[in-house]
């Protein structure tokens, strides 16, 4: 499903380059990326994401290899392909939860699907918030809002960065639980960044990073 | 959720900051709106009553008063003038003059200015009977449209006339032989619908009694309203109307003739509206500079809106990237933003305007009797909306460029 090879990236003037593992992900597999802050672990996830484009290497997703892509193609595939769950919960703020969810399929280019949106929200428990705005919501709520975002496309990825990491034990758990799921539900793959502990036993695959960077 | 509608939601999003780049942009096409709409409306009023009128010769005082008492029926005359003195104009074997036409001002029935005058009048302007007759006796009116209209005067009305022109009860000639409505005329779009017209005879006999009280008020010294005006010695009128055969050289000099010879003046419409519309053009250029320095302070405040707003946004403009976005997609979203806030002011600031004009057109109806027609929408106002999109897309083309070049990597992972 997910394939990576040969992935390096460098900051541009940076006198490091970074090396990435290979990586090799099934459909509905999980993987957990643990290691310290600091180690490169959001650089791996964004050129994971298409944020960041690689120095060199090929990441294949269902076939496609989008390291090769670039500009609006590649912001059209990530849009349709990837669902993101960010550190902080990231919103449209003037716009309700629901609306956050149909702005995440309009901006990938994909019709409108309003049943696909409740049953979203239903599932992660937050439908009764969905004429809400972001802002009125508690920081578990804004979590899981930002989960159901990051389904509503039906991404074959769903890469997740830090999501526990604000999170008390119970909750954290929750959450580490419910992206299980969905992904397993979508039968997409899950990548989770982080470094927190706790989430180790949760996943099949575990990557356990120190430093990616070496001299150039 | 289209591009439009999230543009739309950001904007109510932050109420104050948006309101007030409204008003700003409201306020500066109102301005410049509402002084083409006057500007409009004057030139409109005026130019339409020229009428092909040459020359106005009247009595001495401001050539100015002159021309607005007897052309536009504002202001009060400047003074009489003997009848003599002017009967040499109303020869229709004149060799340069085409059209002469006398007017006797000065009275008025419930704010609505009598005139007297010959039926040469309704040449100048275009008039015809729309009911009724032309008069055949003294004391006859033939009314304009909208004032027959609005004092609900019919064929077979009577009434009396006061002195001067504003309504007063107590300047009633209440001893004066009443006027009798003998015809109405036919809307002419002109000075001629807001009148009382009546033979020039009229006048005199209501002064005749006025003047001498004790006068036996049916005793109407032997007038004749259908022969010329020229008849009469001992009498006098306002002013007189005078259209020249083609246009001559010999008019010119005929003006100058009456102001250096005569006790009276004579004054060329064309040349006194150019010196009016210059004074009014000075007040006018205030305004209007001042619509350009409000529509600047506008610009000012959207783009200041925007760019502020751009780094509480950043996260959320990231997030847009993220979801599938590119630059181009946020560059049109805040240029979206701008020109619906430039064009929401606009469309206000002319909906300001035209109420405004509403206003101004009320007081005029009810000060000077004229109407204003503002409903008119002008083809500039387009190019004030046209504007507004171009200010708006000026003042949010560096929040645009700035919202385009929205780093995702850097604004996700720094948190």
């Amino acid at each position: 499903m997910l394939i990576t090879h040969d992935l390096t990236y460098r900051y541009p003037g940076a006198a490091t380059t970074f090396r990435f593992p290979d990586l090799s992900v099934d459909r509905a597999g999980t993987l957990l990326l643990l290691g310290p802050s600091g180690a490169g672990k959001s650089t791996w996830l964004h050129l994971l994401a298409g944020v960041l484009s690689p120095l060199a290497g090929r990441m294949e997703l269902d076939g496609v290899d989008y390291a090769a892509l670039s500009g609006a193609k590649l912001d059209r595939f990530r849009g349709r392909n990837i669902g993101l769950v960010f550190q902080r919960p990231y919103f449209v703020d003037a716009l309700t939860v629901e609306e956050n969810l149909a702005i995440a399929r309009r901006m990938a280019s994909l019709p409108p699907d309003p049943e696909l949106l409740r049953t979203t929200l239903h599932q992660l428990g937050i439908d009764d918030h969905a004429d809400r705005l972001p802002g009125q919501l508690s920081v578990g709520e804004q979590q899981r809002a930002t989960i159901a975002r990051a389904l509503v496309n039906r991404p074959k990825l769903i890469l997740a960065d830090e999501p526990t990491s604000a999170l008390d034990r119970r909750n954290a758990s929750r959450v580490s639980a419910l992206l299980r799921e969905r992904a397993a539900e979508l039968g997409a793959a899950l990548i989770v960044v982080t470094h927190d502990e706790r989430l180790r036993d949760d996943f099949r695959q575990v990557v356990e990073l120190t430093s990616l960077a070496t001299p150039n | 959720m289209s591009l439009f509608s999230l543009a739309w939601r950001n904007l109510l999003y932050r109420p104050w900051t948006t309101l007030l780049s409204v008003i700003l942009a409201a306020l500066g096409a109102g301005l410049i709106s509402i002084v083409l709409l006057l500007n409009w409306q004057l030139e409109q009023q005026f130019d339409r009553n020229l009428a092909g009128i040459d020359l106005v010769v009247g009595a001495k005082g401001s050539p100015l008063q002159l021309m607005m008492s007897s052309m536009y029926h504002i202001s009060s005359p400047t003074g009489n003038v003997p009848l003599d003195a002017v009967k040499p104009f109303l020869n229709p074997e004149h060799p340069y003059i085409g059209l002469g036409v006398p007017l006797s001002l000065g009275d008025s029935y419930r704010g609505r200015r009598i005139v007297g005058t010959r039926p040469e009048f309704l040449e100048l302007y275009g008039g015809t009977l729309a009911r009724g007759t032309m008069w055949t006796e003294v004391m006859d009116v033939v009314a304009g449209a909208t004032a027959a209209r609005e004092l609900g005067l019919d064929l077979g009305d009577t009434f009396q006339s006061s002195h001067g022109l504003i309504e007063d009860d107590d300047l009633t000639h209440r001893n004066a032989p009443r006027f009798r409505v003998v015809g109405v005329l036919a809307p002419t779009g002109t000075v001629a619908d807001l009148v009382l017209l009546t033979p020039n005879e009229s006048l005199w006999a209501v002064h005749d009694t006025h003047d001498h009280d004790h006068a036996d008020s049916s005793a109407a010294p032997g007038y004749d309203v259908t022969a010329p005006l020229t008849r009469y010695g001992d009498e006098s009128i306002t002013s007189v109307l005078l259209r020249f055969r083609g246009t001559s050289v010999a008019g010119l000099n005929m003006q100058r003739s009456i102001n250096e010879n005569t006790e009276m003046q004579a004054v060329t419409p064309s040349i006194q509206l150019s010196e009016l519309y210059a004074t009014v053009g000075q007040g006018e250029e205030i305004l209007r500079l001042l619509g350009y320095v409000v529509v600047g302070v506008s610009i000012l405040s959207i783009f200041i809106g925007l760019y502020s707003s751009l780094d509480r946004r950043r996260g959320e403009l990231a997030l847009l990237r993220s979801l599938g976005a590119g630059p181009g997609k946020l560059f049109g979203l805040l240029l979206l933003e701008g020109t619906l806030t430039a064009v929401t002011g606009a469309l206000l600031g002319l909906a300001l305007s035209h109420a405004g004009m509403a206003l101004i057109g009320r007081y005029f109806a009810e000060n000077y009797r004229y109407d204003f027609r503002t409903l008119v929408f002008l083809p500039e106002e387009a190019w004030i909306l046209l504007a507004a999109l171009v200010v708006g897309a000026l003042a949010s083309l560096l929040p645009a460029r700035r919202a385009a070049r929205t780093d995702v990597h850097d604004t996700l992972a720094g948190g």
